[in-house]
């Protein structure tokens, strides 16, 4: 199979009082034709900004690519032109984001944006634009879509401008969608829409999703295969079944302990100590070894490799074997 | 006798419309929501944005003034009070907000605003002993004591709120209504404060009336929870009951939304279908009706009350006539 997008030894930095410090550090990670990856941690963990470099939307300065590689559909992203990624982007990739009452344009009609986004990428009639729309609008699930054409994008709720933010991410057919947080600003009900949605026209579609969290249940539902980041580094790849199960990074692990579980009465839930570094005070060694309770002296000399350790799962620590046996 | 007793707490927005302002209505924002809280206990009470959730917590501290119903606590009706009387009563009932990046006066230094309340109800004679507790406050919360004279944005956003439940604890209430204290707050972080939480519950015997609207959370810290939707509660339980054994078709469609965190976990979700029907001039009959895969003709025509099922266990649905 096809790798769709695929990031090497990805590091960008921002200014800090005239210096460059990177915030993310050696990102590497791919992903499939057709699948869906979700990219979770907290944040502060470089998820957004990996995101965002590879649609080349950071503006530099005070952003700049350090080091490494972006391949997406044959493309090498970092060397493109503006003119070139503008093609590339709404046209293979595109991306929706958290805020869906940001990320529309209040004076235009929703209408307006979308037909927008198809006459950028396509030479048709302004009409034959319009009727598009109206049908990726009812493509997903916006009741009277012809009457929503018109709509500015304060007269709808929550749920339907991330429904509208969708249909414009759609309409060129991209192969690739990244979501940043769709559904964190929705209520529950909502979300369960949305990630719905966003699913069924995956498979209908066959394109890859990039999604990006910091829920854990939302990743156990929708993703394929997961990318654990930590304060701007990859500390674990897996496949989805296979991280529930045998999560092998102590950050991994204390994230899903310290998740409250419905049904089950816990007196205390489990902290992980302390809180992510600043990023221009990144310790030696591994990363987490501040908050780490399996950390040795070794973690505080050198950062780790992510190395595969068979069956697709890598992982970014000296000590997981001490994890793998507590799961046997 | 319970803390805190609410009985058929309202809260109505007059609307108007056209030229000449005429009154359109009223937006029924609370609709008589009763409930009560013991002393030490927790009552959580989830809902979706514009349930009216925080209209119930702000309310029954006066922040805003209820439209009608009574608030009792701790023998005594807050809301009926006077100003001055009412000043008095907050000693006992503080709040924490949401974002603990504008729930604090930025100009002022952390020592300040935690000493606020302990000047304001006159709990501490002299500087120094108001300095004292200002320190034992901050250790309580895991703040080191000596960076009480930085400011709010020195902090982080988990430090933050640690010290807005400082401020809390300051006046040594017997209630706190704890407004989505966790919700802007990281994993690995949200689990820190809800431990303190806890923790202090049992030091103190502090009782809180917990909002939010992530499940998983209300059910971790709270004893009993209360679902609204649309201004009134529709089922209360106790927090293990109303996960095991939901009753209402909406609280249903709530479990059922929530992600599991466990990719082998066979997924029933039960979709919600239909618009949340406006507050103003609301249908007769069940405010869920037009959503409810159960709906019958009775649901359409009239308004169920909450009727206990087992003790302890309420429900306000036509379905357990």
């Amino acid at each position: 199979m096809n790798n769709i997008l695929e990031i090497k030894n990805l590091s960008v930095a921002f200014q800090f009082s005239g210096k460059p410090v990177p915030v993310t550090k050696d990102v590497t990670f791919s992903i499939a034709d057709g699948e869906v990856l979700g990219v979770v941690g907290e944040s502060g963990s470089g998820k957004s900004v990996t995101a965002k470099t590879v649609m080349r939307l950071l503006a530099s300065p005070p952003s700049s690519v350090l080091e490494g590689s972006i391949m997406l559909d044959g493309h090498d992203v970092l060397n493109l032109t503006e003119r070139q990624m503008q093609r590339i982007r709404g046209n293979s990739v595109a991306m929706i984001f958290q805020e869906p009452m940001t990320s529309l344009n209040p004076v235009f009609t929703c209408g307006d944006q979308l037909v927008e986004a198809i006459l950028l990428h396509q030479k048709i009639l302004h009409k034959k634009a319009w009727k598009q729309a109206v049908e990726m609008l009812d493509l997903v699930g916006i009741p009277m879509p012809e009457t929503r054409m018109k709509a500015y994008p304060h007269e709808l709720s929550g749920g339907m401008r991330q429904r509208v933010m969708i249909a414009m991410a759609l309409c060129c057919n991209p192969k690739l969608l990244i979501a940043d947080e769709p559904t964190t600003a929705l209520d529950p009900t909502i979300q369960a829409q949305i990630i719905d949605l966003i699913l069924k026209l995956q498979k209908e579609r066959g394109m890859a999703v990039l999604y990006i969290t910091h829920d854990l249940g939302v990743v156990a539902e929708t993703c394929q295969r997961v990318v654990v980041m930590y304060a701007g580094m990859v500390m674990e790849i897996a496949d989805v079944v296979d991280l529930f199960k045998h999560p092998l990074h102590p950050y991994t692990l204390g994230l899903m302990k310290a998740m409250p579980t419905m049904g089950e009465k816990r007196d205390r839930l489990y902290d992980i100590e302390g809180m992510v570094p600043h990023i221009t005070q990144m310790p030696q060694g591994c990363r987490f070894h501040t908050r780490c309770p399996y950390a040795q002296e070794d973690c505080r000399q050198t950062c780790p490799d992510l190395v595969d350790i068979g069956g697709g799962h890598c992982v970014r620590c000296f000590h997981y074997n001490e994890l793998k046996e507590a799961h046997e | 006798m319970a803390l805190l007793e609410v009985n058929g707490l309202k809260k109505y927005y007059p609307m108007y419309a056209g030229m000449m302002k005429r009154l359109a209505g009223y937006y029924q924002a609370v609709d008589g929501v009763s409930f009560s809280i013991e002393a030490g206990e927790t009552f959580g009470l989830v809902g979706e944005s514009g349930c009216g959730k925080t209209t119930v917590g702000k309310s029954i501290l006066r922040l805003i003034e209820p439209t009608g119903g009574k608030i009792v606590l701790d023998g005594k009706d807050v809301s009926t009070m006077n100003d001055r009387e009412l000043r008095a009563a907050r000693k006992d009932m503080q709040i924490i907000f949401q974002d603990p990046y504008s729930s604090m006066d930025p100009m002022m230094r952390i020592e300040d605003i935690i000493a606020e309340p302990i000047r304001e109800h006159k709990l501490a004679a002299t500087k120094t002993e108001c300095h004292s507790m200002v320190e034992d406050l901050l250790n309580k919360v895991g703040i080191n004591s000596k960076e009480m004279s930085k400011y709010p944005h020195e902090f982080s956003g988990g430090q933050r709120q640690r010290i807005a439940i400082a401020r809390a604890l300051a006046a040594k209430p017997k209630l706190i209504v704890c407004d989505e204290p966790v919700s802007a707050l990281d994993v690995s972080v949200q689990a820190q404060i809800l431990n303190l939480m806890s923790d202090l519950q049992k030091e103190l015997g502090v009782s809180y009336l917990f909002i939010a609207h992530g499940m998983p959370v209300v059910q971790h810290i709270s004893h009993r929870v209360g679902v609204m939707y649309l201004g009134k509660l529709v089922e209360t339980a106790d927090s293990i009951e109303i996960f095991r054994n939901s009753l209402h078709p909406y609280t249903k469609a709530l479990m059922s939304a929530i992600p599991i965190p466990d990719p082998t976990v066979e997924k029933n979700r039960i979709l919600l279908k239909g618009e949340v029907p406006s507050l103003v001039n609301k249908p007769e009959g069940c405010l869920f009706a037009n959503r409810c895969p159960h709906c019958t003709e009775k649901c359409r025509k009239v308004q169920p009350d909450l009727k206990e099922m087992t003790p302890g266990h309420q429900v306000a649905c036509h379905l357990f006539d």
